[in-house]
């Protein structure tokens, strides 16, 4: 499974689209590439990166709190 | 990747040299029990992992275990003094991706022989792999271990190995419908679902640091400090209850899991179970019944032998006795008749002659001395007459004298008279008489009785024996026995009540764990407004934002676990259905039942979806089977990549199944190698194998010892002679 069909697989949670992050409808057009303004997409996008490099749990969590802490 | 050939020498069954040749399609190794099929499975398995199958033990031993038993013992018998090597090389070759590669896998294992014919052995054995790329002339040996693993995963990924290399009897273990987490293990294995698995561990542990961070905050802003920290420890007290709640709960979501899995898994035979019990207590009151009526049939048999004294049945046939009797006492008593009317005939004569006498003179006048005088004297006193003896005078006076007298009546009692006796016995003959002839019938009737018993006894055995047929039939095929069957209804029982209670408690801890959830809400909203200023906007976002990761992550987790689960249900079906192709017998569908902890199970269900009842264990063999390919052909490209190989997996079926189990591999995968003994006997069986159209066939093999079983007494000159068949 691919990056970005995994990040694909995240997008489709009803939790999304019940928050309106966006329809149902762009779910196709979001690419993995693409920087995003939704916090939560940028956590995915970032833990679906160190998964697929075989990064381990402590390393990822300290990566996200580093990504949403106070700058 | 596919294999090429496989050489062995001098392993096991295979003294000398020994190739066989492999092409893409389905291959086949024909032979009968104990021919060599699954040595050969072995010499694969040995090249991989070092390991045979040691039949004794049922389970996979290293060759340090087995030392010089994996030798041929053709080989050790006939080699002089010196080494003997036993070894078996496979050739793989990988064409995929524009790859055009050999790798040539070879494993070793070598003895000494001295002069005493003794062996010295070497602890294990060694392994090389040899590879060469067809564009390029040169060959090299991989001495890099890392290499050489990357190689033999890539040959066969040590998570696949199970599906892809099989005997038939590991078949139950790798879908063992007694573990909830059969399929789980499977989806894991051949998904990524672990990677899901891994970031909903992270989402939960960072969603809960954030959340620690923000009470601490919110500590900090308290403008109350005790009533702070009282509802921190409340919130704590009640974050520890849901923790231990969540625990029971998930521990009752098991307990729940195996319970509707049991009672599942018996719903199959409990159908099959309460028939066999209820035919034996059909049994069991027939055998009661059987009891009384030979014990009446017994009393009736000793009660017609009474029967001859007490109904008089001895009498039988003396009628006659009686009616002679009849005739003998009416003579009797009619002569008696004639003889009183004669008595009183005489009578009344001797009366009338002694009346006719006394007219004249009255009786003894004169006196009888005179007339004797007169008799004597010859002269009558009385006329003074002169009376010659003899004379008509002289007569008349001796009639005086004899003249009769009027005599008493004679009387019958002076003879002996038997009328009342003889009476007596006519009135009992009579009596017996009536009985004599009601013999016949009553005899008649009692042989009845008797027979109508025994027949009772012939049908109630007949039904009994029916009865007997119908539970071996059952049980025969139903796999039960009659003890088993009592323990299934009474464990089928049981599970159910489980079930009953497990979903209770579990409802009683979703309540509980739904009043401490919204109990910690209110300490929270309570927590929150004893707080003075503002918590940070960036935190609050942090804390906002990783809940939410923490709830995405999960869902997502699920989601595609359950989709997982659908394509592996749609591609069983589809396997299911091919392989079952053309048997009407088969119905259903394969259905994976989600357990109430999560995990999966595979069942085969009618079209409403209702668990069918009855399925044989052919079915079941092929509801693992069509699952196994499924988990294979899930898995990516796995079905062109890798070669199955399978020992046996077919001898549970019918000739029907194991034709559409071969066309359905020889479909799916793009090489199979099956070792049956299903195509030995039969030749029509084996016709089909090599001429239908629907199977892909690759190169068909018979393998059979060079001396029967029957007519070696050792293995000194066992080899293994291998015949192509196409």
């Amino acid at each position: 499974m691919t990056k970005e069909e995994m990040y694909k697989s995240f997008l489709q949670d009803p939790l999304l689209i019940e928050k309106e992050y966006f329809s149902k409808k762009e779910i196709s057009q979001i690419k993995f590439i693409d920087k995003s303004k939704i916090k939560l997409l940028e956590i995915l996008k970032l833990v679906i990166t160190e998964i697929d490099d075989n990064q381990s749990s402590g390393s990822i969590a300290r990566k996200i709190n580093k990504k949403l802490n106070k700058d | 990747m596919i294999i090429d050939k496989i050489e062995i020498n001098n392993f096991l069954c295979y003294a000398g040299n020994n190739v066989f040749e492999f092409s893409e399609g389905i291959n086949v190794i024909i032979g009968d029990n104990g021919y060599g099929k699954s040595k050969l499975y072995d010499a694969f398995y040995w090249v991989m992992y070092d390991q045979v199958y040691v039949v004794e033990r049922k389970e996979f031993k290293n060759t340090k275990n087995v030392k010089s038993n994996i030798i041929s013992d053709k080989a050790k018998f006939d080699s002089e003094v010196g080494e003997i090597v036993c070894s078996v090389r496979i050739t793989f070759h990988d064409i995929t991706r524009g790859r055009d590669t050999i790798y040539v896998l070879e494993r070793k294992y070598s003895i000494e022989k001295d002069s005493n014919d003794k062996f010295i052995e070497d602890n294990g054995s060694s392994f090389s792999i040899m590879m060469k790329e067809l564009s390029y002339s040169n060959a090299r040996l991989i001495t890099d271990t890392e290499e050489e693993n990357g190689i033999k995963e890539k040959i066969l990924p040590i998570q696949m190995k199970d599906y892809l290399w099989f005997q038939g009897e590991q078949i139950e273990n790798i879908i063992d419908f007694n573990q909830v987490d059969t399929l789980t293990k499977a989806i894991n294995v051949l998904s990524n679902i672990y990677d899901y698995d891994k970031i909903v561990d992270i989402a939960k542990s960072v969603s809960q640091s954030a959340s620690k961070e923000y009470d601490t905050e919110v500590r900090k802003l308290s403008r109350d400090k005790n009533e702070s920290d009282r509802l921190e420890k409340l919130k704590l007290n009640i974050e520890n209850e849901i923790l231990h709640l969540q625990n029971d709960e998930l521990e009752i979501r098991k307990n729940l899991s195996q319970a509707e899995n049991k009672s599942e898994s018996l719903l199959n035979k409990i159908s099959d179970a309460t028939k066999i019990n209820e035919l034996k207590n059909k049994k069991d009151h027939i055998n009661e019944k059987l009891d009384l009526l030979k014990q009446s049939l017994s009393e009736e048999e000793y009660s017609f032998h009474k029967k001859m004294f007490t109904n008089k049945w001895i009498l039988k046939g003396t009628s006659f006795l009686f009616e002679n009797f009849s005739s003998f006492y009416s003579k009797y008593e009619e002569n008696k008749l004639k003889e009183k009317i004669q008595l009183q005939n005489r009578e009344d004569k001797e009366n009338e002659v002694a009346n006719k006498l006394q007219i004249r003179l009255p009786i003894d006048v004169p006196e009888p001395i005179y007339v004797q005088r007169m008799l004597d004297e010859e002269i009558c006193l009385v006329c003074d007459r002169e009376a010659k003896k003899n004379s008509l005078a002289w007569k008349k006076i001796s009639e005086l004298i004899n003249q009769p007298k009027k005599k008493t009546k004679i009387k019958l009692s002076n003879i002996q008279d038997f009328s009342i006796d003889l009476r007596k016995l006519y009135h009992n003959g009579l009596s017996l008489n009536n009985q004599i002839d009601n013999i016949d019938e009553d005899i008649k009737e009692t042989l009845s009785k008797n027979h109508k018993l025994a027949k009772d006894i012939s049908n109630t055995e007949l039904k009994l024996s029916e009865i007997e047929n119908e539970i071996q039939n059952l049980l025969a095929a139903s796999s039960l026995d009659l003890d088993s069957s009592i323990d299934i209804i009474s464990t089928y029982s049981i599970q159910n009540q489980n079930v009953i209670k497990f979903s209770n408690d579990l409802n009683k801890i979703t309540q509980q764990l739904e009043h401490a959830t919204k109990n910690l809400n209110i300490v929270k909203e309570n927590l929150n407004s004893l707080v003075k200023g503002e918590v940070p906007n960036w935190l609050i976002e942090k804390r906002d934002t990783l809940e939410e990761f923490e709830l995405v992550a999960i869902s997502t987790r699920n989601r595609v676990f359950d989709n997982l689960i659908s394509e592996l249900e749609m591609k069983a079906n589809e396997h299911y259905e091919a392989m079952t192709k053309g048997n009407k017998s088969i119905r259903g569908k394969i259905k994976l039942r989600r357990l109430a902890d999560g995990n999966y199970m595979p069942e085969i269900t009618d079209e409403k979806g209702d668990l069918l009842l009855g399925s044989n264990t052919s079915n079941l063999t092929l509801v693992k089977l069509a699952t196994i390919m499924a988990i294979v052909s899930s898995k990516g490209n796995s079905v062109n990549l890798y070669t199955l190989i399978t020992d046996a997996p077919t001898s549970v079926f019918g000739e029907d199944y194991t034709l559409g189990f071969c066309k359905e591999i020889s479909k799916v995968y793009k090489q199979s190698i099956l070792l049956s003994k299903e195509f030995y006997k039969n030749d029509n069986l084996r016709k089909e194998l090599l001429s239908n159209q629907d199977i892909k066939i690759g190169i068909v093999y018979k393998v059979e010892p060079s001396i029967k079983e029957s007519e070696r007494t050792n293995r000194n000159n066992l080899s293994t002679i291998i015949k192509q068949l196409n």
